[in-house]
């Protein structure tokens, strides 16, 4: 099986696994417990904060760990709303957010908040100076990702953020889970407030990531318990899996170049095979090196991967969380993407373990399915 | 300051950055009249913001621009820093220590006004209070320009006052006293009495957590671990309930007095403030300093505990400062502290106790365990990052 649904999720690096069953069996105890095996557990917690901190060069006490990006970008959203509704009850993002952020915000548009969505160029580009116009003395909050999850395109955040901060009072959030594994994420580049990250988008365990929340902004949390992360995310904190994120951004950290280097190869190797196959690229050429989409109209998204996959080439319908449902994607139309090629389109997203030869097998494989299905369908 | 005091206080200076900045290979440093260059070689500066801010004896620091002495790369550079700062109201001041440069000090600000002027509509000149202020030095080693002077810990580098041993326990007031003996350009060693099973492991790592947060200030600090549980329970069964504390002090001095010898220190510090607590009134004091020969250096003595606490956030100490683990202050506080009692009473009382002093100082002395603190974390952890990490 050659896996490139790596968006998806990624296949967990071995050492993280080590990291994690040891860790499991060792450090065991709670470290809200004041024995010594207690404080040997709040030690490894304390040392994996701040290795993660580092990585994003921010102080530990700005990390929240939690149960992976979904629950990071629920508490940054109602976290904010709730500390900060009184502020103002305005929120701009951009339409080609993950459901984890766009859901929360149609919660919270129920709940009264006014909602501007920015417009966007065909790859989902958000304008800077269009969200200078979006701004109201009433912003609240301000959450653009940074990679998106379906076509790769990477935002300009630095600018976006710029001008956040200049012109209003608002968090400005920033949802990183597809950017850690191609590209360094520093809050501060962004002047972001709110950062998502969640591991096993890089080869770490599932059900961990974390949220950075800057110095001074002040959240509320999700639920409440026994005050664990400050208050943010109560509940026994999960050494073991926060170790194993830990190592895992270590780990993407020290492959990261090389990766991306690699990735690109395999980006433009793929784009050849999409042309050769007659097919478009809805990722633009700027976009994120380890996510490609393309669309090979007339043929089917879900009848290509199939054809693929007994080729044994995994590849996805545009982002996992929402291939089941059948309605055309909330990207692809935000975009302006014809139903055409929405009904078409597909994601090739690489991992750390692709190597160039299986994406030149996949790319053989995806021109002759396409000339087939092409055969019987057109 | 002056002739080789200043000297030896500026090698020291920048020896402590480059120290602090060693994680970013590229900077490269020139000490020149008083002032250090570190040139950023592609190191983003705002990486270097936060560890600069800890450097004592850094009045200030700003992120500059090196032009040639030229006209035109001056403007143009002026002109693209208020660009990117983008303020409504600016001012430009000049200074210029090269003689040979064609403009003098009073037409450099005009004629880079005036560009900055002609160049962005809307933009005013304030000279009282602008919102950017734009520098311009003419120096021989170079133009500079800049517009954000960052101010920095100030105080004396560390090291060029001597060494001072600080009482630290787990609160929140010695690490702050340490930290101002630290910004008076002092050497910092740490003392804490660990009295297990009335203490737990964990206020003991509560400790070393703070002498960490100091040693980010200060580089390095050694820390004396001091066995105390012999001596609480022999003054628990010995001594007057109401004068438990101050019995105790007296014996931390004792102790801390050895170690302050071995160690080379002139000095001990504590983070008493007057009238804070039971034993921090001035009669206590009084029969507590009594017990050392060594000059107690109290630099909280005469701030509020609102304030110290101000500080401790500042300095980074407080979040672990009120961690819930007893210490061995708190373990056999009595109900009711003498507040006032008398060095002839006290001393009277020792004498009688029956108490084994040189024997018990010289057990705890053997028994010390000695960490040196630095930046990264200590040693203790070292296991689980390779292991588990």
């Amino acid at each position: 099986m050659i896996y490139l649904d790596n968006s998806a999720t990624t296949r967990p690096d071995p050492s993280v696994l080590e990291a994690y069953v040891r860790a499991s069996q060792e450090v065991f105890a709670n470290p809200a417990s004041l024995h010594v095996l207690g404080a040997r557990a709040e030690q490894l917690l304390g040392q994996a904060r701040t290795q993660a901190a580092s990585f994003l060069g921010v102080h530990p006490e700005e990390i929240v760990f939690t149960s992976g990006g979904t629950e990071a970008n629920n508490l940054a959203l109602f976290g904010a709303a709730e500390a900060y509704g009184g502020r103002g009850r305005h929120i701009v993002v951009s339409p080609i957010e993950h459901p984890s952020v766009r859901e929360p915000i149609a919660e919270l548009r129920k709940s009264g908040y006014d909602v501007t969505e920015l417009p966007v160029d065909r790859f989902g580009r958000v304008d800077p100076d269009a969200v200078a116009r979006a701004l109201t003395p009433e912003t609240m909050m301000v959450s653009v990702m940074a990679v998106n999850n379906e076509l790769g395109t990477v935002q300009p955040l630095a600018a976006i953020g710029r001008t956040v901060k200049a012109k209003s009072r608002a968090l400005f959030h920033v949802d990183a889970v597809q950017a850690y594994a191609v590209q360094e994420v520093r809050p501060s580049d962004w002047q972001a407030d709110l950062v998502t990250l969640s591991a096993h988008k890089w080869h770490g365990p599932k059900g961990v990531g974390l949220l950075y929340v800057r110095r001074g902004v002040r959240l509320l949390p999700l639920f409440y318990g026994g005050g664990q992360e400050q208050g943010l995310r109560p509940g026994t904190v999960n050494v073991p899996l926060i170790a194993a994120m830990a190592r895992a951004m270590r780990l993407t950290e020290a492959a990261r170049a090389e990766a991306v280097a690699r990735f690109q190869r395999m980006n433009a190797m793929l784009r050849e095979a999409v042309e050769a196959a007659g097919g478009t690229v809805l990722s633009p050429d700027d976009g994120a090196p380890h996510i490609l989409a393309a669309a090979f109209p007339p043929i089917r998204s879900e009848t290509l991967i199939h054809a693929l996959a007994e080729d044994g080439v995994i590849i996805s319908t545009r982002s996992a969380c929402t291939s089941k449902s059948g309605a055309p994607s909330a990207v692809l139309r935000a975009v302006g993407a014809s139903d055409a090629l929405s009904r078409s389109a597909v994601r090739i997203s690489f991992g750390r373990d692709n190597t160039e030869a299986e994406v030149e097998r996949a790319g053989a494989a995806l021109i002759a399915a396409v000339r087939r299905l092409n055969a019987v369908v057109g | 300051m002056k002739g080789k005091n200043r000297a030896q206080f500026e090698l020291r200076l920048v020896e402590d950055v480059r120290q602090r900045l060693a994680a970013f290979p590229a900077l490269t440093f020139r000490r020149v009249h008083g002032r250090l260059y570190i040139e950023l070689n592609g190191t983003p500066f705002e990486a270097l913001n936060e560890p600069l801010s800890r450097v004592f004896g850094v009045i200030s620091f700003s992120p500059a621009v090196r032009v040639k002495p030229e006209l035109e790369p001056i403007l143009e550079t002026a002109l693209a820093l208020i660009q990117a700062a983008g303020p409504k109201t600016f001012k430009v001041s000049a200074r210029r220590t090269a003689r040979n440069f064609p403009y003098s000090s009073q037409e450099i600000p005009r004629l880079v006004g005036a560009h900055i002027l002609k160049n962005t509509p809307g933009l005013k000149v304030d000279v009282h209070t602008p919102e950017v202020e734009l520098f311009i030095e003419v120096r021989q080693e170079g133009v500079f320009i800049y517009d954000r002077v960052y101010p920095g810990a100030g105080g004396f580098p560390v090291g060029t006052s001597g060494k001072v041993l600080l009482l630290l326990s787990g609160g929140i007031d010695s690490p702050v006293a340490g930290w101002y003996m630290l910004r008076k350009g002092a050497t910092l060693g740490a003392v804490y009495f660990h009295s297990p099973p009335y203490t737990s492991e964990r206020a003991k790592l509560k400790v070393i957590e703070l002498a960490r947060i100091l040693s980010l200030w200060g580089n390095r600090v050694r820390l004396t671990v001091v066995p105390f549980t012999e001596i609480q329970e022999a003054l628990k069964a010995r001594v007057p309930e109401s004068l438990l504390t101050t019995f105790m002090r007296r014996y931390m001095m004792r102790i801390a007095e050895k170690i302050a010898e071995d160690a080379g220190a002139l000095a001990l510090a504590t983070g008493e403030s007057l009238g804070q607590v039971a034993s921090q009134t001035l009669e206590n004091m009084h029969v507590i300093n009594a017990a050392t020969r060594l000059p107690v250096l109290r630099p909280l003595v005469g701030l509020d505990k609102t304030e110290i606490i101000a500080m401790a956030r500042k300095i980074g100490t407080y979040e672990t400062s009120i961690l819930p683990y007893a210490d061995c202050c708190t373990v056999f506080t009595p109900e009711r502290p003498q507040t006032k009692p008398r060095l002839i009473n006290v001393e009277r009382i020792e004498a009688r106790a029956g108490l084994d002093q040189e024997g018990m100082i010289a057990r705890a002395l053997q028994g010390v365990e000695v960490l040196d603190i630095t930046p990264d974390m200590p040693q203790i952890v070292e296991g689980l990052v390779d292991v588990y990490l």
